[in-house]
């Protein structure tokens, strides 16, 4: 009998019980056609776009930080960006409104340029980007670590920067270690709800007007905004659930490719 | 001309080495005797403590590896995702040196480099072939060379090749060797042993 075997997989479904009951009922005895109205896909849309948008500016803003992290050795970098994650995320969105607030000269200049986080797809975005780095980071970071560093050596050798020797020798070959870094990142954003549920409760901007981020529209359905909401909320949660999963999935295969 | 003096530490290893000379130096310990960590040191990956490295007169301990000149060729020093052409001439499309036809032919030929394809998918011997040549395309002023002739099966034959096309575009050659005998294809030997190294005429 093999007990580490045993017991990490009895610990790995206690961990996906909810989840699997969740499906069950979701899909099963409380799905409500409330649970999947243009609205609820609507917003399942809204989440997707923005995490994928706030993917991408992960990836094109901190895979430098990143690799930088991983080749040089500045602990002071390196303990900043945990900042973020050790805070309750509604304070980052209460932070962003502060930030962007009329009351604010930061949000006075912001506000003069047509910069506006409040109820807009961009304060959603910029609440996500915030939200996902540190985990891209904290993705990509080991990835770096573990390549051989003798093809960077050689370029730096050859005259490259660091940031040229980054864009011309090390991404062509961290393709399947920025997807999978991307796609964490993207599953971290999808699945945010406290700074969201701030700065952004619902966007007004085209082509989303009216519509919140999925996380909200779940809470919203849960809190009663309809009669019968929490069979809508279940329906709703499960249909999310099935939307995440292949991202994760995704992620994962990517980065078994990636060793 | 190469005028290196250098201690330098790597854990519990110590360095205090001294070379000096043009042409071609080979530097000879067994392993573990702190060849790698020598050439490290020259090439910048390893923080100095005390001393310099000058190359041709000009002193570029406190420059970044980049600006050194100085090019360190290991058996891993290739682009696994470009063809042997590309890779051959990356170094002076960067510095954005012309690149002449006639100079890439003849390293070629004269380093027996008569394959193409994806550098990632070659041999090792192959590979060591292109990261040589590469370095030496690009003109530095030193090419620091760890273990890179170890797969050639005309390893002799390559050295004495690749010292003369480094003459003739007056690149400086270190490299590193487990076989004190290798003295006989270079214009200088050092023997280094626990990090020390000595000089041998």
């Amino acid at each position: 009998m093999n007990w580490l075997r045993a017991v990490s997989i009895a610990a790995v479904v206690l961990l996906l019980i909810p989840i699997a009951v969740l499906l069950y009922y979701g899909l099963g005895p409380f799905r409500s056609p409330a649970g999947y109205t243009t609205a609820v896909f609507r917003s399942i849309e809204l989440s997707i776009v923005a995490s994928a948008v706030a993917a991408l500016i992960d990836f094109a803003l901190f895979t430098p930080v990143a690799y930088y992290l991983a080749r040089g050795n500045d602990a002071i970098v390196e303990s900043l960006i945990d900042i973020p994650v050790g805070i309750p995320h509604p304070i980052i969105g209460v932070a962003l409104l502060i930030l962007d607030s009329p009351l604010t000269p930061t949000g006075q200049f912001l506000l003069f340029l047509g910069i506006n986080f409040f109820n807009t797809i961009l304060g959603l975005v910029v609440a996500l980007v915030i939200m996902s780095a540190p985990i891209y980071i904290k993705a990509m970071q080991p990835f770096f670590e573990s390549r051989d560093a003798s093809a960077e050596e050689f370029a730096m050798g050859l005259g490259a920067s660091r940031m040229r020797t980054l864009v011309s020798i090390v991404l062509p070959d961290s393709v399947s270690g920025v997807v999978s870094a991307s796609l964490v990142a993207m599953s971290r954003a999808l699945g945010e709800f406290g700074s969201i549920s701030i700065i952004a409760f619902y966007v007004l901007q085209y082509p989303f007007y009216g519509v919140s981020p999925a996380s909200v529209t779940i809470f919203q359905l849960f809190n009663g905004a309809i009669p019968g909401g929490l069979n809508a909320a279940v329906t709703a949660s499960a249909a999310m659930i099935l939307v995440a999963l292949p991202i994760t999935v995704a992620g994962h295969f990517f980065r078994r490719r990636s060793r | 001309m190469i005028e290196v003096r250098v201690r330098a530490h790597a854990g519990h290893f110590r360095l205090a080495a001294e070379v000096n000379g043009s042409g071609v130096t080979c530097v000879a310990g067994r392993n573990g005797a702190g060849k790698t960590t020598l050439l490290r040191a020259m090439a910048g990956f390893l923080k100095i403590d005390e001393g310099h490295v000058i190359v041709g007169g000009l002193d570029v301990t406190r420059l970044p590896v980049e600006k050194k000149g100085v090019v360190l060729v290991t058996p891993s020093s290739t682009f696994q995702h470009l063809d042997v052409d590309s890779h051959l001439v990356w170094g002076r499309k960067l510095a954005g040196k012309q690149i002449l036809e006639d100079q890439v032919s003849k390293a070629k030929s004269e380093l027996g480099i008569d394959f193409g394809g994806r550098v990632g998918k070659l041999s090792l011997g192959m590979r060591e072939r292109v990261s040589l040549a590469t370095a030496l395309l690009t003109e530095p002023k030193v090419i620091l060379v760890d273990e890179a002739f170890a797969s050639l099966h005309d390893r002799e034959e390559f050295i004495t090749a690749y010292s003369r096309l480094l003459v003739g575009a007056r690149i400086d050659l270190v490299f590193s060797s487990q076989d004190a005998s290798d003295g006989k294809l270079a214009d200088h030997l050092y023997l280094i042993d626990e990090g020390v190294t000595t000089r041998n005429n």
